[in-house]
């Protein structure tokens, strides 16, 4: 386990954190040993050509699969980011446009999750690259579900960052609440009348505050410093690793997207694989140097698709030709109820991912057209 | 303010309350009006104050912003060309119409190299102007692509050659002006049209888009908008400008915007980063919070954040802070901007 969150998760309330880490619903009966997984959309369109197939690019990644169970043979039907990387979690080919700024008819795994499960805004995270786009993978317009069963998301480049930087440097630090202030502003707020209006996640003022505390703390630190190609993916890993730290979620879902800078440099796509797959590695450690974490957590990285089988003129790879290195993609899955050291060569689809995930659990996603992909299991 | 759909006698001007007027300004400029503004726009008639507010030039820079976020042209992709940086101006100088504008966003260099290479240009091009699903058309597709690497080819039934023929052709096709206009409205007012109003007021774009502005004055005249009391969530850019509107009583500064903008679209649960940014600006020392409170400032202030006055249980709270308690006004005010009903408009 890294220095930095074993030390920061004592500093954060272990106790407290692992309280809040205890499953409720149908997951306290589920006949998996799964208490959490960690899916990863190692997405921005990326071939198995670097990944699985190049060992030396993802050292990090084929130690997992060493460990764990590679399917090589997923099929992806969407090639626009947005639209795929919401196939993954909602389980269905979503039909969106590539900068579509809206959110999905269809409800997530986070959704189904939430409902099912009875978890609390704070037990379900998602930590994204990828702008105000994704925002929306939080949660869809389902009006079964929606904001009040989506997922916690943060994005670590939008809060992390030279520019909000130089804000603080503008207006200076906030200073942290002084009890009798925040006595004075509990008292005032409970004079307020009753606001009920819905429209978006909403966490309880506990967890609000620890992330008010996060924020503050984190904003001079070491994530808020990562430049060059793939920084806003390392953050995205690094704000995930923190999280899992700071809550242990029993959902966590990661959102990578810098892959993409592959239209215009074939180089710059292959060094942020490299720095991705770095960062996976310290998210692995974590993970499999706490016992109660190594015993109990499923981990799951996919892309959203591949890219093309030709280099463009830009010595770039873009994605819409159709190709078979565009439409499969890998999987790579570990944990306590997934084989060991196994390669899967039948064919699956990258929307099988939501329903499996929500099968861990005990639980069903009844809107996905993707099945469960019993193959993995023990 | 909530009147019986069936109520068809004029509304009095004084019932048009605060709160209406406020949210005018949130839908058209994207934050809460100013105090000079509050004073200026609050006793004139809602007609009146429609043609006042469309007819200014700020209304157009919103316009613009407004576009370059739905396009996705964000930080390093929004544009710096003393053409397009001019755009909001020509608007209001009627040298271009609001297709014109759309056809010079998107045949940029700007929404080039945010949309690189033909199948991303293309495809993004005909989900963002027309709507449509480009996958259903797989044979259509190959030809706009075709056309962006600068075959001379028919599209939509006319000849093209190059990237900004294929802008061209898109935006005048009727399918743009339809969709253009239910995207507005559905901004606007929380819903699409239905397709009985729609269709003429899509004709009506699609023949002379200079028509935009009296379309706009019609939904916002129309009763759906004026009788709606469901309260909205700020979108954070909203949330932002208006707190530098009603906290420094002033605008923020395009950087300030984008610096903080960024930080606040971070997370699915806007409070606790909204909370923060709110103490960062409540600490500023560009706006004092000296001086006593009393009862007529704790109910302006109340029509100034929230749109409305103090309950009587809320006004005896407040008033007994800070008159008996001594809580400093920045506390009252940090307690209003917080709540989850500011989050809102």
């Amino acid at each position: 386990m890294s220095q930095w969150s074993r030390r920061a998760f004592l500093r954060m309330g272990g106790l407290t954190a692992l309280s809040w880490a205890c499953p409720s619903g149908l997951l306290a009966s589920s006949r998996y040993k799964t208490r959490r997984v960690v899916l990863v959309a190692f997405a921005g369109g990326v071939r198995s050509r670097e990944t699985i197939e190049t060992p030396r690019n993802v050292p990090n990644l084929m130690r997992i699969a060493e460990q764990g169970i590679v399917c090589p043979e997923m099929q992806a039907e969407n090639v626009g980011h947005y639209g795929a990387t919401l196939s993954i979690l909602t389980g269905r080919t979503e039909v969106l446009g590539i900068r579509q700024n809206e959110r999905g008819d269809h409800p997530t795994l986070f959704e189904y999750l939430r409902k099912q499960e009875e978890l609390e805004a704070r037990q379900v995270w998602l930590s994204s690259s990828g702008g105000v786009q994704g925002l929306n993978f939080a949660y869809g317009n389902h009006p079964d579900y929606g904001p009040r069963y989506g997922a916690n998301l943060i994005s670590g480049e939008g809060i992390f960052n030279a520019e909000l930087g130089r804000m603080i440097e503008r207006f200076g630090k906030p200073k942290p609440e002084s009890k009798a202030d925040a006595a004075a502003l509990d008292q005032l707020a409970g004079s307020l009348r009753s606001f009920e209006a819905g429209g978006a996640v909403a966490n309880d003022r506990v967890t609000a505050q620890r992330l008010e505390r996060y924020i503050l703390d984190e904003l001079s630190g070491e994530t808020a410093r990562l430049t060059g190609p793939g920084a806003e993916d390392a953050k995205t890993l690094q704000v995930a690793t923190k999280m899992l730290a700071l809550f242990r979620p029993p959902v966590l879902g990661i959102r990578l997207i810098n892959a993409d800078v592959a239209h215009g440099s074939y180089n710059n796509y292959v060094e942020v694989i490299r720095r991705n797959d770095a960062e996976l590695g310290k998210l692995f450690d974590v993970i499999a140097s706490d016992p109660e974490m190594r015993e109990t957590t499923t981990l799951m990285i996919l892309p959203e698709f591949g890219r093309n089988r030709d280099l463009n003129q830009r010595n770039g790879l873009d994605h819409g030709d159709g190709s078979e290195e565009l439409h499969r993609v890998s999987l790579v899955a570990w944990g306590p109820d997934f084989r060991r050291g196994a390669t899967l060569r039948e064919m699956h689809r990258t929307i099988d991912v939501c329903p499996t995930v929500c099968e861990l659990f005990g639980a069903k996603a009844p809107l996905a057209k993707g099945r469960v992909m019993r193959r993995l299991f023990v | 303010m909530s009147r019986s759909p069936q109520d068809t006698t004029p509304e009095p001007e004084a019932a048009l309350d605060l709160r209406l007027r406020r949210r005018l300004f949130f839908d058209l400029f994207g934050r809460s009006p100013l105090a000079e503004e509050r004073r200026r726009f609050g006793i004139l008639p809602w007609d009146r104050l429609l043609t006042a507010l469309i007819g200014r030039a700020d209304f157009w820079s919103a316009w613009y912003e407004t576009e370059l976020f739905y396009f996705l042209l964000l930080d390093n992709f929004r544009p710096t060309t003393e053409r397009l940086v001019t755009l909001p101006q020509r608007l209001h100088a009627g040298e271009v119409d609001v297709r014109h504008a759309i056809q010079e966003i998107v045949g940029s260099q700007f929404f080039n190299a945010r949309n690189p290479g033909p199948d991303t240009f293309v495809s993004v091009l005909w989900e963002q102007l027309l709507g449509r699903v480009v996958q259903d058309d797989p044979r259509l597709l190959a030809r706009g692509k075709r056309m962006y690497d600068g075959e001379r080819l028919t599209l939509f039934g006319r000849a093209g050659q190059s990237q900004a023929d294929l802008v061209r052709l898109t935006v005048e096709q009727p399918e743009f002006a339809s969709f253009y206009l239910q995207r507005t409205h559905r901004r606007l007012a929380g819903a699409t049209r239905g397709p009985r109003q729609a269709k003429p007021e899509g004709e009506r774009f699609a023949e002379d888009p200079r028509q935009f502005k009296d379309i706009l004055v019609g939904w916002l005249n129309a009763p759906a908008y004026r009788e709606s009391t469901k309260p909205r969530l700020k979108t954070d850019e909203m949330f932002l400008r208006g707190l530098f509107v009603d906290v420094l009583g002033r605008l923020p500064d395009y950087d300030e915007v984008r610096n903080l903008r960024n930080a606040i679209q971070a997370f699915a649960d806007p409070t606790p980063i909204r909370n923060v940014l709110t103490r960062l600006i409540l600490g500023s020392p560009e706006r004092s919070w000296d001086g006593g409170a009393d009862a007529e400032w704790v109910r302006s202030t109340f029509d100034h954040l929230l749109g409305r006055s103090p309950e009587a249980e809320e006004l005896e709270g407040f008033l007994s802070a800070v008159t008996q308690r001594n809580e400093p006004r920045r506390l009252v005010v940090q307690a209003l901007v917080t709540s989850r009903e500011y989050q809102y408009y």
